[in-house]
């Protein structure tokens, strides 16, 4: 039995409407989404300037404390330092020096 | 009409916006961006970090610290804020002198109407990280470098000074002068885009030129020959109570300079505390007469010109020799009859040296002295090298002459000295003298190589000149100073000092130069006192000096004795 299905636009104009506007909505859903992760982004990026801020000084004092290393080093290991810190420990020098061939 | 009127208003008013909006938008439109621009973006000034200077071996010589200048903002504090925040970093900032005159100094800062006053200059990374510690409202830092010397006074003369001016840090004599320009590096400069808290946006604009750090320079002064000749120095200048005393030791076949000292010296850390008087480096900006230490250029360059041999005996000197109204004398006033020329210079007898200056003439011994390099400077990398003029030939008379072949009336410096006598130790070559080895940038490093001047005698004419200096070491006034067992070339000095147009019987500079191992010479030696009181002569002051010296230097470069 063949059945025929009556024509009926009424239903079809309603259904259509009706994923026309699912499909809106989703659309306005995912933009909004976007638009929201964007600030987000955006706001973290730019509160990364502190962090930004705060590294770098890090690394400003981290150099800074290497190069006071470097200079007690050098202080250290100056012969003038080496000279009074061997006297003070009953170190001399020598009076003769011999030459065995 | 009404509507009329109220149209024609509206189009007046929709005119004057436009106009304003015309005004502000595009004449003025520079002058508003520039101001955002100032407002948006921050400048940060990024200081290029100083070279450093290295000795031979690589330690440090002169280096950078960290140091800091403390600004206050005085219109972010009230009076009393302002009274507690002097009182506060008083304690902190007092490294000597009274509390309450620094108080009272920084409360008078503060108490300017400024946005921005300077509160205290050099402030150490300790210090900054004290006061950063006790969370100060109003203040801040900005960073300085300053200058750091490990070795303190060590080479101060030869090292010169770091010191501020309107266009920054900017070096004064010495290394830090001559080579201010390799050493400074080029300052950056950053700019940031900032937002409403002033801190840096990441994905802002971040524009502007990188900073260059400074060059470093590698010396060729030996810090153990620098040690040991300082301490030879000071002690003999104590010793000996001279006024000044300097010492320079250089490598006779390439022109290294492996140490350079003078006294009194002082500390360029804190150079503006010292006089300056003692900034001047004695060894290339000094001039004095060279006395008897001259006597050996003028024989080798008789030698040279083949019109004396050692064994040529002088037939003038069995009594004073009388030059144009002068009578010559020697040192002691005793005369050897038919002496040969090594006696000459055995016996530093002045005599004698009538005897090769005449022999030389007017025109050979002017051109000696030029081609050994006196009257032009030495083109040692020092920034304070001065160097006496020679009198014009045409100038000259008999006694000038007479004067010159024995070290009197003619001006050198101890440079010059070293340089000349370094010929006769290495063959016959004038090498141009250097302190620096190597200048080493980001760019790439650059040597710097040996430089031949001229030859000025022969090799042959080096050897017997050589030879003559050993007699005089072994055999003359010095003999018993002398450490057994190497074989020493050298000559003593001895020159009176001209005081308002005579010279002083009292005042003499003492010298001693000479060069070791005498068969393959490892340096070339000066040292020379100014004034001694203990002694006058050269033989009794400079001499052992000299010889202490030689003594730890052979042990240090591990020179067996070979007689």
């Amino acid at each position: 039995m063949t059945i025929i299905h009556k024509f009926e636009p009424e239903k079809e104009k309603k259904e259509n409407i009706l994923k026309s506007r699912k499909f809106a909505g989703l659309i306005s859903v995912f933009l909004l989404g976007l638009v929201l992760a964007e600030i987000w982004a955006a706001n973290s990026l730019a509160n990364f300037g502190e962090k930004f801020s705060e590294i770098n000084n890090l690394q400003m004092s981290l150099e800074q404390e290497n190069l006071i290393l470097e200079n007690e080093i050098a202080t250290h290991s100056s012969l003038q330092n080496i000279a009074s810190r061997s006297g003070t420990l009953g170190l001399s020098s020598s009076k003769s020096v011999k030459y065995i061939r | 009409m009404r509507i009329y009127f109220v149209k024609v208003l509206f189009l007046l008013m929709f005119l004057t916006i436009f106009l304003r909006l015309f005004y502000w938008q595009i004449v003025r439109a520079d002058e508003l961006q520039a101001k955002a621009e100032n407002q948006r973006f921050e400048n940060q000034k990024i200081e290029s970090k100083r070279g450093n200077i290295f000795y031979s071996d690589g330690t440090v010589l002169a280096a950078t610290k960290p140091a800091f200048l403390l600004y206050g903002q005085p219109k972010l504090l009230g009076d009393e804020e302002k009274n507690r925040l002097s009182k506060t970093l008083a304690k902190v900032l007092l490294n000597e002198g009274d509390e309450k005159v620094l108080q009272e100094e920084l409360k008078l800062a503060l108490s300017q109407d400024l946005f921005w006053v300077v509160l205290q200059k050099n402030v150490s990374f300790e210090k900054r990280k004290e006061i950063e510690g006790l969370n100060l409202k109003g203040l801040g830092f900005e960073e300085q470098n300053k200058r750091f010397y490990p070795e303190g006074s060590s080479s101060a003369q030869m090292l010169g000074f770091v010191g501020s001016d309107s266009k920054g840090d900017t070096g004064y004599f010495g290394l830090e002068g001559k080579y201010n320009g390799e050493l400074k590096g080029f300052t950056g400069l950053l700019k940031i885009e900032k937002d409403a808290r002033g801190l840096p946006i990441l994905i802002g604009n971040f524009l502007g030129n990188p900073s260059i750090p400074g060059k470093d320079l590698v010396l060729n002064i030996d810090r153990t020959v620098q040690f040991i000749v300082e301490k030879n120095l000071q002690k003999g200048m104590e010793k000996y109570g001279a006024k000044a005393a300097s010492a320079i030791v250089m490598e006779p076949g390439t022109g290294a300079i492996l140490s350079m000292a003078s006294y009194p010296g002082y500390d360029p850390a804190n150079f503006d505390k010292f006089s300056k008087d003692v900034y001047k480096n004695s060894v290339v900006a000094d001039s004095y007469e060279p006395g008897s230490t001259f006597k050996v250029l003028v024989m080798s360059g008789a030698i040279n010109e083949n019109l004396v041999k050692p064994e040529t005996q002088c037939d003038i000197c069995s009594g004073p020799v009388e030059v144009g109204g002068y009578k010559i004398r020697t040192w002691n006033n005793k005369y050897l009859p038919n002496l040969t020329m090594t006696d000459v210079i055995i016996h530093s007898d002045n005599t004698g040296m009538v005897f090769t200056g005449r022999k030389l003439g007017f025109d050979k011994i002017y051109s000696y002295i030029e081609n050994f390099g006196f009257g032009d400077i030495t083109g040692v990398d020092l920034q304070d090298e001065f160097s006496p003029d020679i009198r014009s030939k045409d100038s000259w008379k008999e006694i000038d002459l007479t004067t010159a072949s024995f070290g009197q009336g003619i001006a050198v410096t101890p440079i010059q000295m070293i340089r000349a006598v370094g010929a006769l130790a290495n063959g016959g070559n004038l090498m141009e003298p250097h302190i620096v080895r190597e200048i080493k940038g980001v760019n790439g490093n650059f040597e710097i190589k040996p430089k031949i001047v001229r030859q000025v005698v022969s090799e042959a004419t080096s050897k017997v000149i050589t030879e003559m200096m050993v007699k005089a070491v072994d055999e003359g006034e010095a003999k018993f100073a002398k450490p057994k067992g190497f074989k020493i070339a050298g000559k003593t000095g001895t020159a009176q000092i001209p005081v308002a147009g005579y010279y002083d019987p009292n005042k003499t500079i003492a010298s001693f130069v000479g060069f070791a191992p005498a068969d393959n010479p490892k340096f070339v030696m000066l040292v020379r006192f100014d004034q001694p009181t203990s002694s006058i002569f050269g033989s009794e002051t400079a001499a052992p000096t000299f010889f202490e010296i030689a003594k730890e230097l052979f042990t240090y470069y591990k020179i067996a004795p070979n007689e």
